[in-house]
Order: structure tokens, then C-alpha cells, then sequence
């Protein structure tokens, strides 16, 4: 895996620019706890769908074929998006660029916005077809996974709205706002990185 | 980085070329899990974090990947 | 019916009957046992990595302070209208003809001792009024986010007509939980400076201590609204009364924390004293 990183040139450049910081634990101790324990949750989660997903392989390949692939994969980009932009803002604000980084934020918030939406829109087609969290496991597990989810990113985009303005109402950035941003930004990297692994496994696996 | 990234979503949309489903689903998993790790290194800035924290996302993004492969893969043992 | 009728309406408290026959469904509740309880399990290598890398024995002591706590559950569920289809994993134990589902003891460890504990490094680090504030948001939050999934799909129900709930969750556990798990955090924050060798030991009570006082201080007009005849109106008004008692306690609480940053002797705060340099 390591060559392939290789071949991506800026992240090289990255890695020789932050040679200095090196060693530097983002967030605080008690947030990767929260992190990780989500994370490990949900890979309970997901190793429990596969398992009943063996029991019930036809009934759940006709569901999977109900759900719509294309809202979720353009929510696959808004998701990737809005974390990237939120990388910006953060190191925007490690310089100091305040109204760089409240943009930025302004923008991922702006993406976050859209997955909402269009999630939202999805659970509609299938409230209109009487689909509900009870009409199979594959839909207990559908509503459950993406509902939870669906939590996460309804919390973070306020998260990331009040970032936005409080940076931009900022002069300077004290080292406090460039921590408290570094946490908020690890809990939206998760919540994308979550979607990454829900979306191809309830979506698309034949 | 974020370009390649949007290529391997482009790519598992319309990349579906291997015959079996088990493979395919395999192929997947491992992209996404690709996917997740680079998140993990880059955007949360774990490839610079404290060996501890690292271990332990390395061993969350291996040991889930792992996981559900073989879970998924029980279906063509059985 | 006319507004004021609707106000008026006679609302019946203590005779509601439990739900006792209403199942979950099986899948629902395993995998809502994953969601509460697997985050208690996910901090156990984590307190021994503390306890035996770093010397910090307090996460460890912390989650034998959570199992504990989580003994007084049924009688706030109880209290609360709250009901555990006997059909989830379990019981953990049996109380006040409540089966406390194995979920919970771990559900505690997490959500009361170690979200306790994280305000608790907050204080120390230095909070102001707001970051107190934003503390309590903060964790009433994560409370919100555990239990939503479970009520929204009816792994365990809230009966009755409790005030404002939203996807089957009543809103003022958001409040009431968040202030238990600060004060949580407050007391530890006051005490653990002085203890010492064997007296160490008394973290362990610090969740349940802080955490049924915190319920006397800020629940009982909740669970009135709950469990005495009265008019609708007056239920929200007393669920409002209860969101105001906590705003009261952690305002007291943001006071004493921000009123300066010296956590090595808190206690010379409470009795006005300056504070030694």
C-alpha cells in the first residue's frame, strides 16, 4: 500500500512540511476514545450484516436492488468533499488565515447541507413505498446503519456551521480554536470515512 | 490525493468486471477500506500521530477489513 | 376541544401499566446492545493502557464506578416511564419488575463515567463559563445520539405521554443525563485532588454519588409530570422547570470551575479563599 501513496506527489510534500511537527497527536485522548469506540461499533455493525446477509442472500440482493445507487454515490463525493475542505480550513487556520478557513468550513458545512438532503430525499421514495425499518432485516439494517449515520452528519453540520462563523468573526486564532478545530474536524473525517465503508457495502456488494 | 480518490469511487461505480461475486465483493471492501485508511493517514493526520494511536487505527482498518471479507466470502464456503 | 380543554385535560400519572407485553424486534435489539454497550467494552484496553503505560488509575476506577452506577437504572426508569422489552439480551438484573438488559451496565461505563471523566479533564485543563457550558451540550449530546437510534427504532420504548419527544425519545433526558454526567465530572474534579493511596478507592462511588444527586437536584419535576394527576399544560411546565434546575446547576458549577485555573485544590475555591499560587 505504501507505493501507491508514493505516487500521489503532494502528499510527499506534505509529509516533508510537516517533518517538523512531527509526532503530533491531532485531537485530545478522550476524542479518539469516543472515535474509536464509534468506529468500533459500527464495524460490529457491519461484520453482523455480512452475517445475516449469508442467511438471507436472495432476499437481501432484491432489496439492495431497491435502493438507489446514484444518490448514494454522489453523497460518496459530498461527503469526501466537505472533508477535504474541511483539511483546508484546519490548516488554513493553523496559518492564521482566518476568513480562508471559515470559507472553507462555510463550504464543507455547504456539502454536508446536500448529503442531508438528498438522504432525506431517499428515505421519502422509500417511506412512499412502504418500506419501513420493519419490512425485513435488510431494511433493519439499512435504517439503522444509514439512520445512524444520518445522525452523525445532522450534528456535525451545525459543528461545522458554528466553526464557520466563529472564524469568521475571529481576528487571530489562538492555539485553543486550532484544538478545539482539530477535534470537530477528526469527528467529521469519521463520519465520512463511516459512509466510505456503508455505502459500497449496503449499496453495492453483489 | 483527492483526485484519486474520486477516481476509485468513479471506479467502483462502474468497475464491475470480475465474475465472481465473491471477488467482486472482495475488490470492493479492500477499495474502500484503501479508502478509509487514506482518510485515516492524511485527513485526521494519523501518519504523524503517536505510535499507539496509530497501531490502533491501523489495527481497527485491518482487523474490520478482514472481517467483513471473510463474512461476506462464508457464502461460497457454505 | 378548545384550546384551554386541551390545556386542562386531565393527565392520569402513577396508574400507567408497563407495556409488558410489547417485544422488540430480535435483530433491533442485538444490534442495539452492539451500539450501547459495545463503546463500555471499547474503553476497558484503553483504561488498562492508562492504569499500566501511564499510572493514571482513574479511568479504571472510573468504570468500576460506572457498573456500580448502573444499579440505580431501573428505579430512574422506573420513575421515568421507560420499558425494556423482555425479549432484549439479558437481564443484567431484575429490579422494580424492570429486566435491565445486559446493556446497560456497559451503556454506564461509557455514558456516565467515562463522558464524566472527559468533563473532568476539561475542568482540570482550564474551562470558562462558556466551555462549561459547551461541555454539557457536548455530552447531552452524545446521550442523545446513544439512545435515539434505540427509541427511534423501538428496541426499548418510552411510555406514555411524556413531554416532547422527538423519534420516541423525550427530549428532557437529553438535559437530565447530560447535567448527571458533569456533575459526574464536577465531583470528580472536587475530590480526586485529595485522594490518596487506599482512599483512591473512593472514586469508585463519585458516578453513582454524583449521579443521584444530580436527579434529586434536577428530575423530580420531570417525574412528577410523569406520575402525578395534573393538567397537560402543567406536564410541559414542570419538564421546562426541570431543563431551568439544570441550567441552575451547571451555571453554578461553570462558576466555580472558571473561577480560576488552579485544579491542584479546587476546595479553597468553594470556601472563597484566594487561591495559592
Amino acid at each position: 500500500m505504501s507505493t501507491y501513496e508514493d505516487n500521489i506527489p503532494t502528499v510527499k510534500d506534505n509529509k516533508a512540511a510537516d517533518k517538523a511537527q512531527e509526532k503530533h497527536m491531532p485531537g485530545d485522548e478522550m476524542i479518539w476514545l469516543f472515535l474509536l469506540g464509534d468506529m468500533a461499533c459500527f464495524s460490529l455493525f457491519f461484520c453482523m450484516f455480512a452475517y445475516y446477509r449469508l442467511d438471507e442472500i436472495e432476499l437481501f440482493r432484491q432489496s439492495q436492488a431497491q435502493l438507489d445507487v446514484n444518490i448514494g454515490s454522489i453523497n460518496t463525493l459530498f461527503l469526501l468533499c466537505s472533508s477535504w475542505l474541511v483539511v483546508m480550513a484546519l490548516k488554513a487556520a493553523r496559518k492564521g488565515l482566518a476568513k480562508y478557513a471559515s470559507f472553507s468550513m462555510a463550504g464543507a458545512a455547504l456539502f454536508g447541507t446536500g448529503f442531508v438532503i438528498l438522504k432525506t430525499i431517499e428515505y421519502q421514495h422509500k417511506a412512499a413505498l412502504d418500506i419501513d425499518y420493519l419490512s425485513n432485516n435488510f431494511y433493519v439494517f439499512y435504517y439503522i446503519l444509514t439512520g445512524m449515520h444520518y445522525f452523525h452528519v445532522v450534528i456535525g453540520v451545525p459543528l461545522l456551521i458554528y466553526y464557520a462563523v466563529s472564524l469568521y468573526r475571529s481576528k487571530n486564532i489562538s492555539q485553543t480554536d486550532v484544538d478545539n478545530l482539530e477535534s470537530g474536524a477528526l469527528y467529521w473525517h469519521m463520519v465520512d470515512l463511516l459512509w466510505i465503508i456503508i455505502f459500497p457495502l449496503v449499496y453495492l456488494i453483489p | 490525493m483527492l483526485i484519486s480518490i474520486f477516481s476509485w469511487v468513479v471506479g467502483i461505480n462502474h468497475g464491475m468486471l470480475f465474475e465472481k461475486a465473491f471477488l467482486e465483493s472482495a475488490a470492493i471492501l479492500i477499495l474502500a477500506f484503501f479508502k478509509v485508511r487514506l482518510v485515516i493517514m492524511h485527513f485526521m493526520e494519523v501518519g504523524h500521530a503517536p505510535t499507539t494511536l496509530k497501531l490502533s487505527c491501523e489495527a481497527w482498518v485491518f482487523v474490520s477489513c478482514i472481517g467483513l471479507i471473510i463474512m461476506t466470502g462464508g457464502q461460497f464456503q457454505a | 376541544m378548545s384550546l384551554m380543554d386541551k390545556l386542562m385535560q386531565p393527565m392520569i400519572g402513577g396508574a400507567l401499566p408497563v407495556p409488558a407485553d410489547y417485544a422488540a424486534n430480535e435483530l433491533v435489539g442485538n444490534l442495539f446492545t452492539v451500539w450501547a454497550g459495545g463503546f463500555g467494552l471499547a474503553v476497558i484496553p484503553w483504561a488498562l493502557y492508562c492504569f499500566f503505560k501511564k499510572g493514571n488509575d482513574i479511568p479504571l476506577l472510573m468504570i468500576f464506578g460506572g457498573l456500580v452506577c448502573s444499579l440505580i437504572e431501573p428505579m430512574l426508569d422506573h420513575l421515568g416511564h421507560l420499558w425494556y422489552p423482555t425479549n432484549l439480551p439479558g437481564p443484567a438484573f431484575v429490579g422494580y419488575d424492570l429486566n435491565v438488559p445486559y446493556l446497560i451496565p456497559p451503556c454506564y461505563v461509557f455514558f456516565i463515567s467515562m463522558t464524566g471523566y472527559w468533563a473532568y479533564t476539561r475542568m482540570k485543563a482550564g474551562l470558562t463559563v462558556k466551555g462549561v457550558f459547551i461541555t454539557w451540550f457536548l455530552i447531552a449530546m452524545t446521550d442523545v445520539i446513544m439512545e435515539m437510534p434505540g427509541t427511534a427504532t423501538q428496541a426499548y420504548i418510552y411510555y406514555g405521554d411524556a413531554s416532547f419527544k422527538v423519534f420516541g425519545f423525550p427530549l428532557a433526558w437529553g438535559w437530565l443525563n447530560g447535567t448527571s454526567m458533569l456533575l459526574v465530572g464536577f465531583l470528580l474534579y472536587l475530590v480526586e485532588p485529595y485522594l490518596r493511596g487506599w482512599n483512591r478507592l473512593f472514586i469508585i462511588p463519585v458516578s453513582v454519588v454524583a449521579m443521584g444527586a444530580s436527579y434529586g437536584m434536577t428530575a423530580w419535576p420531570y417525574f412528577m409530570s410523569l406520575n402525578h394527576d395534573m393538567p397537560w399544560i402543567a406536564t410541559r411546565l414542570l419538564t421546562l422547570l426541570s431543563l431551568a434546575l439544570c441550567l441552575m446547576i451547571v451555571r453554578f458549577t461553570a462558576a466555580i470551575v472558571a473561577s480560576g485555573h488552579e485544579a491542584k485544590n479546587p476546595i479553597e475555591k468553594l470556601n472563597g479563599n484566594p487561591v495559592p499560587a
